[in-house]
């Protein structure tokens, strides 16, 4: 396991978002979570990333490790390029003359050549995500935290950026948790897959994944598999 | 046709219009007060905008001129740069610490209020001529730069940070690349608010202490001496001196350095 979460409280106020939740996070395999809107998706990745603090519980295997966290929106810095956005992140995590080859290169994988020099606000919002990303995918981190981060972007883009970011992955695995509230999607890029209930929140119900992704397109099996999660959200 | 080749041709157009309507302005203002100077028909009371010109031009023939000029000038910009300097660390003093910002909001509100011939008069009876001028300026133009600022500083996008402290950033560089530049626009707004207020300020307290030399000390003398078209003379000098501040700020500042808002 890459990381564990055991025995996890959080409470804003009267509202306990987690009571005794439980997670393992698989190394080097995409964990998706799914579940009702507002059921503590984001919260539990930002008290992975440290920006929350559980109110008690362990996460162990996260200490000292490096993380990267794709947001729902972009979040770049207006006033830097989309290339300097990048660099922000590494310039204390890789020796200098390194850093520009390294930007050109998760650039070039995103499909963004020729927008480094480009501030945000000059390229579209499809743009900006995928910038966002390669910003996440360059930074030399052991796991990626993914906030529904296709959730603005329409059907061709969020494909067009799904397939980036698949390539980029299976060149260099790491340990993803992706949050989602679209199954397709889930069920298009993770291992596992974890149905959670409403606050607070626990694990309703997990699928394990094990077509490859190139093939998942075209799997009638997993039309099955959609329709049951699809059940197991709705049905409360 | 190309977009790029759309838009130069909409920002010409833009300026022209933009100056068309600046040149407008300013031939009513100046139609409007050579009516009322030719209805009035004294110059001692309302001298028109030839006789005034006139009057300005026979000045800054003289050298007393620009001794006058430059003083109040240098006076006016020690008396705003020390009020922007302290202003901005006090701004963001209060704005990123909850307490201290408790502490001095009040404080900052009570100065802003207090009407600026409270503080000529209170320097007046403190200190020399020189020193009430950078004192009224500086008290002035200090808050409302440090309200600014603090606003600046505590509206700033907190997602930003968030990103930052995520990819465990330094707080220096999140202060160096985040915080200040996210800060310059209100920094930019409080300079182009406390300059404009600087000369009016300036000139009050300079009419008041009769300092040896400034532009409010020889409207005075101009008064004294019933030269009304030398006070309106005066009055343009400063009102331009004003016009090309907001300019320098406007094009130099807003569109060369905020060019991502």
């Amino acid at each position: 396991m890459e990381f564990t979460i055991d025995h996890l409280k959080k409470a804003f106020g009267a509202v306990r978002v987690f009571d005794d939740f439980s997670l393992a996070v698989p190394s080097n395999e995409i964990t998706a979570i799914l579940g009702p809107s507002g059921c503590g998706k984001t919260t539990l990745l930002s008290l992975i990333a440290g920006v929350l603090s559980p109110d008690s519980g362990t996460l162990q295997g996260i200490q000292g490790k490096e993380l990267s966290y794709l947001f729902q929106d972009a979040r770049l810095i207006p006033w830097k390029t989309v290339a300097q956005n990048i660099a922000f992140v590494l310039q204390e995590r890789l020796p200098s003359a390194q850093i520009d080859a390294h930007v050109a290169y998760y650039l070039d994988q995103m499909g963004l050549s020729e927008l480094g020099s480009q501030y945000p606000h000059r390229i579209s919002g499809g743009q900006r995500q995928r910038a966002a990303m390669a910003r996440a995918l360059a930074f030399p981190s052991r796991i990626l935290l993914m906030d529904e981060p296709f959730k603005s972007l329409d059907l061709g883009l969020k494909l067009d950026l799904l397939a980036s970011f698949v390539n980029s992955w299976e060149k260099e695995p790491r340990t993803v948790l992706l949050v989602t509230h679209d199954v397709k999607e889930a069920i298009m890029l993770a291992d596992t897959i974890h149905v959670f209930t409403n606050k607070p929140a626990v694990i309703k119900a997990s699928h394990r994944i094990a077509v490859p992704r190139h093939q998942r397109q075209d799997d009638l099996n997993l039309l099955v598999a959609e329709k049951q999660i699809i059940d197991e959200l709705t049905g409360g | 046709m190309p977009r790029s080749i759309c838009r130069n041709k909409h920002n010409k157009n833009n300026k022209r219009n933009k100056f068309i309507t600046v040149a407008f302005s300013l031939a009513l203002v100046f139609a409007v007060w050579a009516i009322a100077a030719r209805l009035v028909g004294k110059d001692i009371l309302l001298p028109g905008p030839v006789t005034s010109f006139r009057a300005l031009a026979g000045m800054m023939r003289q050298p007393q001129f620009w001794s006058n000029y430059w003083t109040s000038f240098l006076r006016g910009l020690t008396g705003f740069g020390i009020a922007f300097v302290s202003g901005t660390f006090m701004g963001m003093l209060t704005g990123l610490n909850a307490s201290v910002g408790a502490l001095f909001r009040p404080v900052l509100a009570a100065i802003r209020s207090t009407p600026s011939m409270s503080f000529i008069l209170l320097a007046l009876i403190w200190f020399r001529s020189e020193t009430v001028v950078l004192f009224v300026t500086f008290m002035v133009v200090f808050p409302i730069v440090a309200q600014n600022v603090a606003e600046g500083t505590a509206q700033i996008d907190r997602d930003l940070i968030d990103m930052a402290g995520v990819y465990k950033v330094s707080s220096w560089r999140v202060l160096w690349e985040i915080r200040v530049p996210a800060m310059l626009p209100y920094l930019a707004a409080a300079a182009a608010t406390g300059i404009g207020l600087t000369w009016k300020v300036l000139i009050s307290a300079e009419v008041l202490a009769s300092p040896v030399l400034g532009i409010g000390a020889q409207m005075d003398r101009a008064r004294v001496f019933l030269n009304t078209p030398e006070v309106f003379a005066w009055t343009a000098v400063v009102v331009i001196t004003g016009f090309l501040f907001d300019w320098v700020l406007d094009t130099v500042v807003r569109k060369k350095l905020f060019f991502w808002k």
